[in-house]
């Protein structure tokens, strides 16, 4: 399993490029935000072009945090009953979960690819400002792609090998603003 | 229909992440209506589950809360409400609920509030004799008030999803039963604290309490500067939201001066990393809702409520049991999107008020988070607490008391979920 450990760090620097992309698309979403507001308070008009420019933003982050949290296994799962199992089933049903994972990854990529070709129209920003539907579908088959490639991180994408008290330490540490990996 | 039952029970149970499982379930029941070519829309709904202009909010909200929490507000506004309860006996619990009703329109996530104030809390009411388990129950109990009053995350998040309710219809509905629930749990606090001769506290000089509500004060017109906002039509919920971020930066480097761009950058990460969770949900969750509208299943669930019952608020409470029993096992976001395409409809068409039937679940499904066997922040609660979880169980069964009460009287009286909103109208 030597060719894994290529991938995993690629997973991980890809990873990272996802967080650092999905806090400047927040950033630059909430400038825009916070200007059309002040602009509001002191004018008492409404900026036109702030709410459609803000929203082209928010499936880049819809999608680049979905591989975000998918890949620190913060999905919401149910694993109460698959935890009582014996160990060897355990491992089954994990593998079984990995697999699905990659079909909805693998789904999301060709399908997402497809509506990325099929997306002709333009977002209408401004008068001065018009935006190709492409620069939003293409975050589809770019997150298919990213599910697939976290799915060489194995079982640590799964909640299965964690007890409810390491998920809870996980929990109480976050509070404290503890970094985690 | 079948096949996406099967597909959502299967992959539930194996342990596969709920958004997953929601996807290729309606994926699954979509192949069977249409075959292959139904596939295709995995991307068209998930594009749209995540497109709604409202979502805006929900990192805005996200990473409000971060940065209040990781400028050390939660110190702050024990202070204050320590000056407030401190001479009746059983202050430190009463502390508890009031810094959640405070905190509930910061953060509108009870594992948030659970975290933040047990952390501070818990160790104290110990350390001046109160029992650990019940230092963990009122902690776990109070923060499911976070998601109930708003702001709250979770009603942006059902306002998305059922787009023929208002989320400020929702705000709105939310104070009464989410005071109520404040109340109903001080009852109970005042009651056990009488009972069981927990201490009082030394008064607070008046010139201590008023400096703790000054240095409290900023942070805590957050809430007010969204709801005021929004309430009053001067503002959208995303402008507001958006303000309220800046403004929390501004507070915490400026006025209280300890907010570095360490954790300002911690604060973004982990907004994104929650966000994520939630989007993952929204996304996926149009998938199986456009499977759920064309298959006819909510029709079918109107159905079999009304032959079980010819009264509403019989319906009602049945319900309630449903989604008591749904949250036992599933936390309340995901209970949340996976249940409301089915329910919401079939209540509307049993004559249910919308905007009634949200609320109620909102209150059902929060106060589920608390009971067992997952209840994931009285577990919280517990760990810090550092007592087993059946302790922590049994010393909740007085709050568990206190919230059938609210329930039967949110069931009762839908105006008390609707009377505000129509005064906004």
């Amino acid at each position: 399993m030597r060719f894994l450990t290529p991938l995993r760090r690629l997973s991980d620097w890809v990873n990272q490029a996802a967080i650092v992309l999905c806090v400047a698309c927040v950033l630059v979403m909430l400038g825009i935000s916070f200007t059309a507001f002040t602009y509001k308070l002191f004018t008492g008009s409404s900026l036109s072009w702030t709410y459609s420019l803000a929203r082209l933003f928010l499936p880049w982050i819809g999608f680049l945090s979905m591989t975000i949290s998918l890949r620190y296994g913060e999905h919401v799962a149910m694993t109460l009953l698959v935890r009582t199992l014996p160990r060897a089933l355990l491992k089954l049903a994990a593998a079984l979960c990995l697999g699905v994972i990659a079909l909805f990854g693998a789904l999301l990529l060709w399908y997402g690819w497809g509506y990325f070709e099929s997306a002709r129209q333009v977002y209408m920003v401004s008068d001065q400002i018009q935006v190709s539907a492409k620069f939003t579908a293409v975050v589809l088959p770019l997150s298919g792609a990213i599910i697939l490639l976290h799915l060489v991180q194995g079982f640590a994408l799964l909640e299965h090998f964690l007890d409810d008290e390491t998920i809870i330490e996980e929990l109480i540490d976050a509070g404290d603003g503890e970094k985690r990996s | 229909m079948m096949p996406a039952i099967i597909a959502f029970v299967v992959l539930l149970l194996i342990g596969t992440p709920v958004a997953v499982v929601m996807a290729l379930s309606g994926l699954a029941g979509g192949f069977a209506m249409g075959g292959e070519r139904m596939l295709g829309i995995i991307a068209d709904r998930m594009f749209s589950g995540v497109s709604g202009f409202m979502l805006i909010a929900v990192p805005y909200f996200i990473f409000t809360a971060e940065l209040m929490n990781q400028g050390g507000l939660t110190q702050k506004l024990i202070a204050f409400n320590n000056a407030l309860f401190g001479q009746v006996r059983g202050a430190l619990a009463h502390v508890n609920i009031s810094v959640s009703v405070f905190f509930a329109g910061l953060t509108g996530a009870a594992i948030t509030d659970t975290v933040a104030i047990g952390k501070i809390m818990i160790p104290e009411m110990k350390k001046q004799g109160y029992d650990a388990e019940y230092a963990a129950a009122i902690t776990a109990c109070s923060s499911i008030i976070g998601p109930i009053i708003p702001p709250s995350v979770v009603m942006v998040i059902y306002a998305t999803l059922l787009r023929d309710i208002s989320v400020i219809d929702l705000f709105a509905g939310g104070i009464i039963p989410g005071l109520l629930m404040a109340v109903a749990l001080l009852a109970v606090s005042f009651f056990l604290a009488w009972k069981r001769g927990y201490p009082k506290q030394a008064p607070t000089p008046l010139k201590v309490a008023w400096v703790a509500f000054l240095v409290a004060l900023p942070a805590m017109i957050v809430p007010l500067i969204i709801l005021g906002g929004i309430l009053s039509g001067l503002t959208t919920i995303t402008e507001a939201s958006g303000f309220a971020a800046v403004y929390a930066i501004v507070i915490g480097v400026v006025f209280y001066r300890n907010l570095t761009w360490q954790k300002i950058w911690q604060a973004l990460v982990v907004t994104v990393r929650f966000s994520g969770v939630v989007f993952f949900l929204l996304a996926t969750s149009a998938v199986l809702g456009w499977f759920v509208t064309r298959s006819g299943i909510a029709r079918d669930a109107a159905g079999l409520i009304t032959t079980l019952s010819d009264s509403m608020f019989l319906q009602l409470l049945l319900v309630c049991a449903l989604l008591l029993l749904i949250g036992t096992v599933m936390d309340v976001l995901p209970a949340l999107v996976v249940v409301a395409p089915v329910l919401v409809p079939a209540m509307v068409q049993l004559g249910v008020d919308p905007l009634h039937f949200a609320i109620l679940m909102i209150v059902v499904l929060n106060i589920s988070n608390v009971t067992p066997p997952v209840g994931m922040t009285l577990m919280t609660a517990a760990r810090i607490a550092n007592v087993p979880f059946e302790r922590a169980i049994i010393a909740s069964l007085p709050f568990y008391i206190a919230f059938a009460a609210v329930i039967l009287l949110v069931v009762t009286f839908p105006a008390l979920s609707t009377w505000i909103p129509s005064l906004l109208k």
